[in-house]
């Protein structure tokens, strides 16, 4: 929604004073852009700016209005032939930095930069993506970076709209995932429109600044250059990060000389830093003595690299792999995933491997959650711990994604997919032939494993087949049946480990868009707007891709739907819609248990009945081929098909299907 | 005081033996182990570990040797709360009738010491008790209740499930939540393992849900009585089985 209803109204200025304030603003910019020989003139700029506007009228004009008086008469508001505005310049640095989109709810705190993009830019490279909410927006830009490997720029109000985004920014900071926030801003109090005033904060980015890697607020359009730069190669260098670039209304809007010589700088991208020579080997060297080593990657694969690399390290070694689920990291029905018995292969384990760890105490150590919280180590006491991690190399104080520190006996500063290159090289080089015949023994082991556990999957998912409402394991196994021969790309996260997650336990995933991981920060609200996002991404490679969209995440912003059916975005939503926010229900069930109160009065507060939600209309007003609800499993099939011909069609299409819980 | 309740309810649990078999079951949180121990129940049959115990026991000897011994000072009032606190009942029902897990101890013939000896070392599929957590004196007390008590002191509902009235266990387990993680037909879900059909003896069925070893919130019997869990347990035992894996199609690989 945008912000202000007067954002076509010109500034409003009295003949005198205005001109004067017009002139300080003109004068800014050339100065920046002069560059820093001229740093500390604006002060004096502003002081004989302030000395003019209080002078009487006859007064001599000072130097800098000598320009205002030559030029066109005050009436005729528009750009001279000779003449650009910034934002126009603005367009042309972002463009050098390869967006293919930018999404935005509009604000007239960036109204320059807008028009810009869809006049100066040819709303192409980066091409406008209209969102209902910034949150959507951000959320948008998350899932697309994953399935792409590139940002997306999201522009905002630097008040209000950033205060829509700023869950979605904080999803992304927990995610370690770029994205690129351009916030309007504006800045000089004695130019501010009515409604500017709501939208003008002299520290945009501070309300972010604790889960962002950067941000500016630059002074000129010199200095927005070398910003804009510096914030893409912060963004994208591991461990990444969303940035912020607040960008004034003035420096968007007023107009330069053409004259005036604007570069583009380079952009140079850091290359992500690989572990120490010494530390790898000796990495190597306790991998190959292993007896049970396990490889846990959780924020492991950068690029479509990275699980090809994962592959080979584990098959070097036939060593078990665990797939936490933050990327794609490794084929689902690879015999040496042993994912879906993560935990026992942890407590087996002599050596483990965390690789870009979200949770590594998490993933040794278990906490139980009763009215007095205990916790236990799951590994061995004396099973070796490796990191290889760029959280090691980034931190910040206030938020606590950190999570607990586990003490380890090789932590190594680095970035994973970066590091296993060498690692492979000195594990192969290390591995003599008893090693290896140890290693073949071990991959048997760990086949026959992770077949059981697969088996275990399907038998599970069998159990109440015929329910009504449909078993969640029904509503995975039907979508699966309707993609599997199709190029599919998983869309939606789940809210779970991956040990429980249907599609992961029953679906063959060994393509790296094939899963885009997780929320991040645990942000409801992700899901919705991240499938949109991620079905962006796919669209160009002709991907089907398919959502498992859970009915209370839909309902923080529906609105996405709209943006899907307004840019064409094929995807298949499937609601698991089981009318509640189930976690949270379950969080209070168990405080009326540890309370000994019974919990029959535990749903209160968390379900989403009376009236039901009717997801197909709610989707279908806004433009969406949508059915439902299906409550019977066997409708379930016949309109998947119906809805999956939709999307090749280039559309989006949702099923609503009244589900089981999770 | 938290770091010693919570080692309390680990070690005086019953569970310990179930903890200890299948800690290191790949994938699976407690309330999953004792899903498995139900599940290792069936591969060998109750009544083969019954009459294992009871043998290892010395029941069904005519020894007279195995003549009661009155303790003096034992407590039966005392042996009952402690019979319930250390988790006798799990096995062998809440007033020693025995179950499918743990033969029948009620009024049993056996000496004090050849019962406290088992106890602190079995020789079947019992966890050992150690002194530290059940002590000489509790034992004794124990023994006094066991010895004392009658089978056909049963309290209502917690004898089988057969007792237990599935449709209003139906009722019963949406109503308190049940639910919410083990789904709606009892199928298991993505924060609790599958229940039934075919699910653990009941006895130890209430005792976990009265006592969880893992994340599962306790459910009291203020807030659930015995018969409404053996209802539930009606319910969780009669849900279908399901079709035969490979005989749905999208469930092929």
């Amino acid at each position: 929604m945008p912000r202000s209803k007067a954002s076509k109204h010109p500034v409003r200025r009295s003949p005198g004073q205005g001109g004067t304030l017009l002139e300080r603003r003109k004068f800014l910019q050339k100065g920046a852009l002069a560059g820093a020989a001229l740093v500390g003139t604006p002060a004096v700029a502003a002081a004989q700016a302030g000395q003019v506007a209080a002078a009487p009228a006859q007064s001599p004009p000072p130097p800098l209005t000598l320009a205002a008086e030559t030029a066109p008469p005050a009436d005729v508001q528009v750009l001279a032939d000779n003449e650009r505005c910034g934002s126009d310049y603005m367009v042309d640095v972002f463009r050098s930095l390869g967006f293919e989109y930018v999404c935005a709810n509009p604000g007239s705190s960036f109204r320059g930069l807008h028009e810009s993009f869809v006049n100066h830019g040819g709303n192409k490279g980066p091409e406008l993506i209209t969102c209902c909410h910034e949150e959507s927006s951000v959320a948008m830009a998350h899932a697309y970076f994953k399935a792409e490997g590139k940002p997306l720029a999201v522009m905002a109000h630097g008040t209000v709209g950033l205060q829509h985004a700023s869950m979605a920014i904080y999803n992304a900071w927990c995610d370690r995932v770029p994205v690129y926030v351009i916030l309007g801003n504006h800045a000089d109090a004695a130019l501010r429109r009515g409604a500017e005033w709501y939208h003008g904060v002299q520290d945009a980015a501070a309300m972010v600044r604790d889960y962002t890697k950067w941000d500016d607020f630059p002074w000129s359009l010199g200095h927005f250059a070398e910003s804009a730069v510096r914030a893409y190669q912060i963004a994208l260098t591991p461990p990444m990060a969303p940035v912020v670039m607040v960008l004034d209304g003035g420096l968007q809007e007023h107009p330069v000389s053409k004259d005036e010589r604007l570069a583009i700088p380079k952009l140079s991208m850091p290359v992500p830093p690989q572990g120490e020579r010494g530390a790898v080997e000796q990495a190597a060297r306790m991998l190959v003595a292993a007896e049970y080593p396990v490889l846990v990657a959780d924020r492991l694969a950068r690029t479509p690299n990275g699980m090809k690399l994962l592959v080979e390290l584990a098959e070097a070694l036939q060593a078990a792999v665990i797939d936490q689920g933050s990327r794609m990291n490794f084929p689902s029905r690879h015999p040496l995933n042993q994912t879906q018995r993560a935990r026992a292969a942890v407590a087996e384990a002599d050596v483990i491997v965390g690789l870009e760890p979200v949770d590594f105490w998490g993933t040794v150590n278990a906490l139980r959650d009763q009215l007095h919280r205990s916790t236990r180590r799951v590994a061995k006491p004396a099973a070796k711990l490796i990191s290889i991690s760029t959280g090691d190399l980034y931190i910040r104080a206030n938020y606590q994604d950190f999570r607990r520190l586990q003490e380890v006996d090789l932590a190594i500063a680095a970035d994973g997919e970066a590091t296993l290159p060498a690692l492979i090289e000195a594990v192969k080089r290390l591995t003599t032939a008893d090693r290896r015949r140890v290693y073949e023994e071990r991959g048997i082991h760990l086949a026959q494993a992770s077949r059981a556990a697969a088996e275990a999957s399907r038998t599970a998912a069998s159990y109440a087949w015929d329910a009504s409402p449909v078993s969640t394991g029904r509503l995975s196994a039907e979508i699966w049946a309707q993609i599997k021969n199709e190029d599919w790309s998983l869309v939606s996260s789940y809210y779970s480990s991956d040990q429980t997650n249907w599609p992961r336990r029953l679906w063959n995933f060994d393509r790296s868009y094939q899963w885009l991981g997780h929320a991040g920060g645990g942000g409801i609200g992700y899901g919705a707007p991240a499938s949109v996002g991620g079905a962006l991404a796919n669209r160009k490679y002709g991907r089907l891709s398919v959502a498992i969209q859970t009915d209370g995440d839909m309902m923080y912003a529906p609105g996405v739907l709209w943006t899907a059916a307004h840019h064409k975005i094929p995807i298949l939503s499937v609601m698991n819609n089981n009318r509640a926010y189930h976690m949270e229900l379950m969080h209070v069930q168990r405080m009326c248990n540890a309370r000994n109160r019974g919990v029959d009065r535990g749903i209160i507060g968390s379900q989403l009945t009376d009236p039901n939600i009717d997801y197909a209309k709610l989707a279908q007003s806004m433009g969406v081929y949508a059915e439902g609800p299906i409550t019977n499993p066997n409708d379930l099939a016949p309109a998947l098909r119906r809805a999956i011909a939709v999307v090749k069609r280039g559309e989006p299409a949702l099923v609503d299907v009244v589900t089981q819980v999770r | 005081m938290n770091r010693r309740r919570s080692r309390f309810s680990v070690l005086g649990s019953p569970f310990v033996f179930i903890f200890a078999v299948f800690a290191a079951t790949p994938g699976v949180d407690a309330v999953g182990r004792v899903l498995l121990a139900a599940q290792a129940n069936r591969v060998q049959p109750a009544s083969a570990q019954a009459s294992a115990v009871r043998r290892s026991l010395g029941e069904g000897r005519k020894d007279p040797a195995y003549v009661v011994q009155e303790t003096a000072g034992a407590n039966v009032g005392a042996g009952q709360a402690m019979y319930a606190k250390a988790g006798c009942e799990a096995c062998h029902g809440p007033n020693g009738q025995g179950t499918a897990a743990g033969p029948r101890i009620a009024g049993t013939t056996r000496q004090l010491p050849a019962f406290v000896a088992y106890v602190r070392k079995p020789t079947g599929t019992m966890p050992p008790q150690s002194a530290q957590v059940v002590s000489d004196r509790a034992l004794a007390d124990i023994f006094a209740f066991v010895r004392s008590a009658s089978a056909s002191k049963v309290p209502p509902g917690s004898a089988e499930a057969s007792a237990g009235r599935a449709e209003a266990g139906a009722a019963l387990y949406a109503k308190i939540g049940c639910y919410q993680c083990h789904s709606n037909q009892a199928q298991g879900g993505q924060a609790g393992p599958r229940l039934g059909p075919d699910p653990i003896p009941f006895a130890r069925f209430s005792q976990y849900v009265r006592n969880p070893t893992g994340d599962m919130p306790p459910y009291t019997e203020k807030v659930l009585s015995n018969q409404e869990l053996a209802d539930i347990y009606a319910f969780v035992q009669t849900r279908p089985r399901p079709p035969a894996v490979n005989s749905i199609p999208q469930l092929a690989q």
